[in-house]
């Protein structure tokens, strides 16, 4: 269970103050597909950051496990990273230069886990890429980047997998083929998950719905028994 | 990480192969002064110490009348005549080139008195030579660059065959064995006339201050000639070295701080052009110790091939300066194992400000949107 509490954030524009992430209490069920929506410069980002440890809020609580990660390190908040949470991003952030499989590999070497070669071929399989292992990340397709991209994110088995906007560089065949890729590897892995979308195709297929606005986060549906 | 490295380095070959270059000229250049400075250096003091002279007399002009030959007839009746003389003897000392069974090698002529100062030189085994015999007494230091050479056998000098009566110790003059020659004889095999001398040794009579003689013999002499005690000769070349050592560790200090800024050019470039991969790393939780050791890891790719080459060519170098110089070059481990230091301190050195740019970099960037 990935929990927030009373998470705000203000950043200074120039002199002038904006609240960007407005007392957000947010808390994460495993195996449920939470999306957040809104309009651009509502937060979702910035929560995203937030919940993925890149960014420290000025108040509230991030439960890991129960435990408060606020107040750590950046060498602490690190290792949790590469340990506990799989991040997926719009623009892929694969390394170019390495191939699909070492790209996989890199998360579980930044992590120290060693022998997850055959993990990360299971894994490559899985999203349809066993036959791209070789190939270098700047040889492939939006679409095969970002489940590259996927792969990398769970070769740990992270306990939350966090998305911005996954379908965001990707054509409307891919960015379907996407979706429906996160949400079952969500729903099989039983993995806490939040994914902060402009798609109303991921929306659709959210267990949780919530929207932002202007820093606060709303619930606007739940599926039945999430 | 190494698949980073590897790839990085790739990419990279032009830039990263120029600094290897420059790394390399760097420990070529600190090897090289190195070799020449220890070999130099230290023979030559081991010399001085040995020539028990109280004054000495050397033309002006030359270094304390090392290596070079002057003409003047007059010139030991003249210090002969100063009070408090017991005896002088005209010295020949110029670098020549000695060949036995086909080893050829660097030796410095001395040319001596028979029965004078040298005479009494600490021998290994043997005797000095002696005058109108077709002698010559050498340093041990020779035997071992000539195995197998021995009292009895002979040496070809200037084409000219001299017999070993003698193994001298501690004469490892101008970084290159002594040989001793009676004078006349060194004048003969060098072409010289019967007056060339390159300095006078003085003895002092009983109870006579050599400082007080050396005074006298420049009065009477004038400012042509030189003439210093022992002591002051040994000073002087303490002097001299210490600038020469100062230069040179100048050139050296120089040719580091030039290397270790390649090296920081190199891998600032390098880090400025992958804040967004740093960035990428971090937010998948490298920690800054991870970012810092591609860094580190970075520079530590240009130096140690850098660091080889730099070996090999600074090595083939020195040794091979006494194929084209009278000079005697001993390299040794230590030095390797300095070059090796100072290569990684540079690395370390230049890395220093990329290090310090990767650990600033916010994992947040990866998030943006480019």
């Amino acid at each position: 269970m990935v929990e927030m509490r009373g998470i705000s954030k203000k950043f200074d524009w120039g002199g002038q103050e904006s609240k960007v992430v407005d007392d957000v209490s947010l808390s994460l069920n495993p195996g449920d597909f939470n999306v957040v929506v809104g309009p651009s410069g509502s937060g979702k980002t910035t929560l995203l950051s937030i919940m993925g440890l890149l960014l420290k809020p000025d108040s509230g609580e991030i439960l890991f496990d129960e435990n408060n990660v606020v107040g750590l390190g950046q060498n602490d908040l690190a290792r949790i990273r590469s340990g506990k949470i799989g991040f997926v991003f719009q623009e892929f952030n694969l390394l170019e230069y390495l191939t699909t499989l070492e790209n996989v590999l890199l998360a579980a070497n930044i992590a120290g886990e060693k022998g997850k070669k055959e993990t990360a071929v299971k894994l490559l399989n899985e999203v349809g890429l066993g036959h791209r292992i070789n190939n270098l990340a700047n040889q492939l397709s939006g679409g095969e980047k970002q489940r590259v991209a996927i792969c990398r994110a769970l070769i740990n088995d992270p306990s939350l997998l966090l998305a911005d906007e996954p379908t965001g560089n990707l054509d409307s065949k891919n960015g379907h083929e996407i979706i429906t890729l996160l949400k079952n590897l969500v729903g099989d892995k039983n993995i806490t998950s939040l994914l902060v979308t402009h798609d109303q195709r991921l929306a659709d297929v959210a267990d949780v719905l919530y929207e932002m606005n202007d820093g606060r986060l709303a619930a606007i549906r739940r599926k039945k028994g999430a | 990480m190494r698949a980073i490295l590897r790839a990085d380095i790739s990419r990279k070959k032009k830039r990263i192969g120029l600094s290897v270059v420059s790394i390399a000229l760097v420990i070529t250049l600190f090897l090289i002064i190195e070799a020449l400075s220890g070999s130099f250096f230290n023979s030559f003091f081991s010399h001085l110490y040995n020539t028990k002279a109280e004054v000495w007399v050397s033309p002006s002009m030359s270094f304390s009348g090392i290596g070079g030959t002057y003409t003047e007839k007059s010139l030991q009746d003249d210090v002969e005549s100063v009070d408090g003389v017991a005896s002088s003897e005209p010295v020949i000392t110029l670098p020549s080139r000695a060949r036995k069974d086909g080893i050829r090698t660097n030796v410095t002529i001395v040319g001596f008195a028979d029965g004078g100062e040298y005479e009494k030189t600490v021998m290994a085994s043997g005797r000095m030579p002696r005058r109108g015999n077709n002698e010559a007494a050498v340093d041990e230091s020779l035997v071992a660059r000539m195995p197998g050479l021995k009292t009895g056998n002979s040496v070809v000098v200037m084409g000219r065959s001299v017999k070993i009566v003698g193994v001298t110790r501690g004469h490892n003059l101008i970084a290159a064995p002594v040989m001793f020659l009676e004078i006349n004889k060194a004048r003969d095999i060098l072409d010289l006339k019967s007056t060339d001398l390159s300095y006078i040794l003085v003895q002092p009579k009983a109870g006579a201050s050599g400082a007080i003689i050396a005074r006298e013999t420049q009065k009477r002499l004038g400012r042509k000639y030189r003439v210093q005690t022992k002591d002051e000769v040994i000073a002087e070349w303490r002097r001299q070295m210490s600038y020469i050592t100062s230069v040179l560790n100048f050139v050296i200090g120089i040719s580091f701080l030039i290397g270790t800024m390649v090296i920081a050019v190199t891998i600032y470039t390098s880090v400025i052009e992958r804040v967004r991969e740093f960035g990428i790393l971090k937010a998948l939780g490298a920690t800054n110790w991870y970012v810092s050791r591609l860094v580190i890891l970075e520079g530590l790719a240009i130096a140690v091939p850098g660091l080889i080459i730099g070996c090999l060519i600074g090595a083939g170098v020195a040794l091979s300066i006494p194929l084209v110089m009278p000079m005697d070059i001993a390299m040794n481990a230590g030095m390797f194992l300095r070059a090796a230091l100072a290569s990684i301190g540079i690395s370390i050195l230049g890395s220093l400000i990329g290090l310090r740019r990767a650990a600033q970099v916010d994992p947040i960037i990866a998030i943006r949107t480019v």
